[in-house]
């Protein structure tokens, strides 16, 4: 180690310091979310999970459904949602369940990093992992069905909101794991109940209206239904039945009283997160 | 209270009045106060379970006082505003680390994280690290992962400092060497509160220093004045034809018999105002009575009381005892 002859450089005679913005922080670890994803094995596993979520678009036998458009690029598009869903909802509880046993996340606290920094890191990191699977998704929708997206604008943000809003509700079920190990455990049970309730593997026309009703209020199904409208060009709100072809700022009018219940949403899992736990559950 | 009451002198870069933290119906810390300088360290001694930690994250913004207050440059540390951010950091008890990243990544991020930081090749020689600088965080040993975080905590050069336990696992070296770290940081100007379970490390580096004991601060004061008043101490053989009613009264001395193994010794603690001569009037006086009857005083022995005769009097209840 260090002789007395290396000093520390005083802090009493700095005077002028500048301060690390949030914004700067927040950038900076994300850089290092990056890093982690492909260094910590479990990340990157999870990362490539939603992949999984392509076999059955593959395999699904061919032809048109009510709205006219192929079974398989029909569930597929949903699979961007599912990826947001799935990498928020495990993704988060793993890596900060982790952190905050080992303390690493009072460490940063005690040196200044804000929460929001480190909490939208590992967001965008997680929504630079979603964008990669939904280019995937993209390609395969073009290549394997002929389908290009109508709305690219309207599914990106949809997407982006999705997974925002999922991340926020994996940091909110952090609160409930005790460890890493735990973590996954118990983000299977939210994982489950929003595949589910997405509508992407059960047709919501196959469910009874009054909770096709009540699904449209959740989080899942009107993100999916967005996304659906937004790549085919088509207004799905009103069910298959009513379907109509629409572009542009029709398709955002008519995705409004969806994208308005993401935000409730959103807003709902943001002040849970305002319960984040930072102590350890486990004795150290 | 209003904030403008609350603020202290601007000479005191840390003070705590009266904070109280509770857990439910318990009370960890009940009610302490103190205050920390500039260019001072404190030390706060206590048991496991005595508050200090409890106290320190407080200090640290991590929990609301249940009663009093403290304040960082005369600011509430809870929640850590922005105008404290720069200026305070920390070596938690426990610390973690993103166990993929080296040595090296690790400081650089909390280079960039932070305003005005040290250059990383002289935070990796501080803290002697800079043969393990693409070492990955998972391969580094206990001692060398508590060296990382005193070169985090230190790299933003904080004007508070918060130390709680630092040199635990590391080896003997290791913890000289973070001591001139910390003495270092002092003289330049930090206000640093330590908390240790190493007494010799108190010894060493507190300007002053606080034993806690049950959530209260029994003792507090520059080592002299602590160890001053737990008194002096003269102990013998007690000759074998000696009764303990026998024994002369010696000068602001009390004495008892006390068993060593297999023999008896004769114990005086010597207590007075006179800290400086008080143990040379006692002994004078005892020299003379051993003359006069003719005894020699084998295995004679006469020390001071040292910081530990101090910590364990006060762990084992008997503050009272010791407070002269």
């Amino acid at each position: 180690m260090a002789t007395t002859a290396e000093t520390v450089p005083a802090p009493a005679t700095r005077t002028v310091r500048t301060p690390v913005s949030t914004l700067r922080q927040m950038l900076r670890l994300t850089r290092v979310e990056f890093t982690l994803f492909y260094r910590y094995r479990m990340a990157l596993y999870i990362a490539v999970l939603p992949l999984v979520f392509l076999f059955p678009a593959l395999s699904m036998p061919e032809g048109e459904n009510a709205v006219g458009v192929d079974n398989g690029a029909h569930y597929l598009a949903s699979v961007f949602i599912l990826t947001a869903m799935t990498v928020g909802i495990i993704h988060m509880p793993n890596v900060y369940a982790a952190r905050r046993e080992s303390m690493l996340l009072k460490r940063f606290r005690a040196s200044g990093v804000a929460p929001v920094a480190m909490f939208g890191a590992t967001t965008l990191s997680v929504l630079g992992v979603v964008i990669a699977l939904s280019a995937v998704i993209t390609g395969v929708l073009a290549a394997h069905f002929g389908e290009s997206p109508h709305a690219p604008v309207l599914l990106l943000f949809t997407t982006t909101l999705s997974t925002v809003l999922m991340c926020l509700f994996g940091l909110a079920f952090t609160r409930l794991a005790r460890n890493a190990e735990s973590a996954q455990i118990i983000t299977m049970a939210p994982f489950l109940v929003l595949l589910a309730i997405s509508g992407a593997l059960v047709p919501v026309e196959m469910m009874p209206d009054r909770v096709a009703d009540v699904l449209s209020l959740l989080p899942m199904l009107p993100a999916v239904d967005i996304v659906r409208s937004a790549y085919f060009g088509l207004d799905l709100f009103s069910g298959p039945e009513q379907a109509t072809a629409a572009t542009g700022l029709e398709l955002w009018v008519a995705a409004a009283p969806s994208l308005l219940v993401l935000l409730a949403w959103t807003g709902i899992a943001a002040y849970l997160v305002r319960y984040f736990r930072w102590d350890p559950r486990q004795g150290k | 209270m209003s904030t403008a009451e609350q603020t202290p002198p601007t000479t005191t870069a840390i003070s705590v009045r009266d904070l109280r933290q509770s857990y439910g119906d318990f009370e960890a810390v009940a009610g302490i106060s103190f205050d920390v300088a500039p260019g001072e360290l404190f030390a706060l001694l206590g048991t496991n379970g005595a508050g200090k930690t409890t106290t320190i994250e407080t200090l640290e913004g991590f929990r609301r006082p249940t009663g009093g207050s403290v304040r960082i440059f005369g600011t509430d540390p809870f929640g850590r505003p922005a105008a404290l951010r720069e200026r305070m950091d920390a070596v938690l008890q426990h610390s973690g680390h993103f166990p993929e990243l080296t040595v090296a990544e690790t400081i650089d991020l909390s280079r960039d994280l932070a305003a005005d930081p040290m250059d990383g090749e002289e935070v990796l020689e501080l803290i002697g690290l800079t043969d393990k600088a693409k070492v990955a965080i998972r391969q580094l040993s206990g001692g060398q992962k508590r060296r990382l975080d005193l070169g985090l905590a230190v790299l933003s050069r904080p004007e508070v400092l918060f130390l709680d336990e630092p040199t635990t696992g590391m080896d003997p070296e290791a913890r000289r060497s973070t001591w001139d770290i910390i003495a270092d940081l002092v003289e330049q100007g930090a206000a640093v509160l330590l908390t240790t379970h190493y007494l010799e490390e108190a010894e060493r580096l507190a300007d002053r220093l606080a034993i806690m004991h049950k959530g209260e601060v029994r003792i507090e004061g520059t080592l002299r004045d602590v160890v001053v008043g737990w008194g002096d101490r003269i102990a013998f053989l007690l000759p074998a034809d000696v009764r303990s009613a026998d024994l002369p009264e010696l000068p602001g001395a009390t004495s008892e018999v006390e068993l060593r193994g297999e023999e008896a010794w004769a114990t005086y603690t010597v207590r007075g105002d006179d800290t400086e001569s008080r143990a040379h009037h006692a002994m004078a006086a005892l020299v003379a009575w051993a003359q006069t009857c003719g005894l020699t005083l084998r295995r004679l022995e006469m020390r001071s009381a040292s910081l530990e005769d101090v910590f364990l009097s006060v762990a084992d209840g008997a503050a009272d005892l010791v407070s002269g």
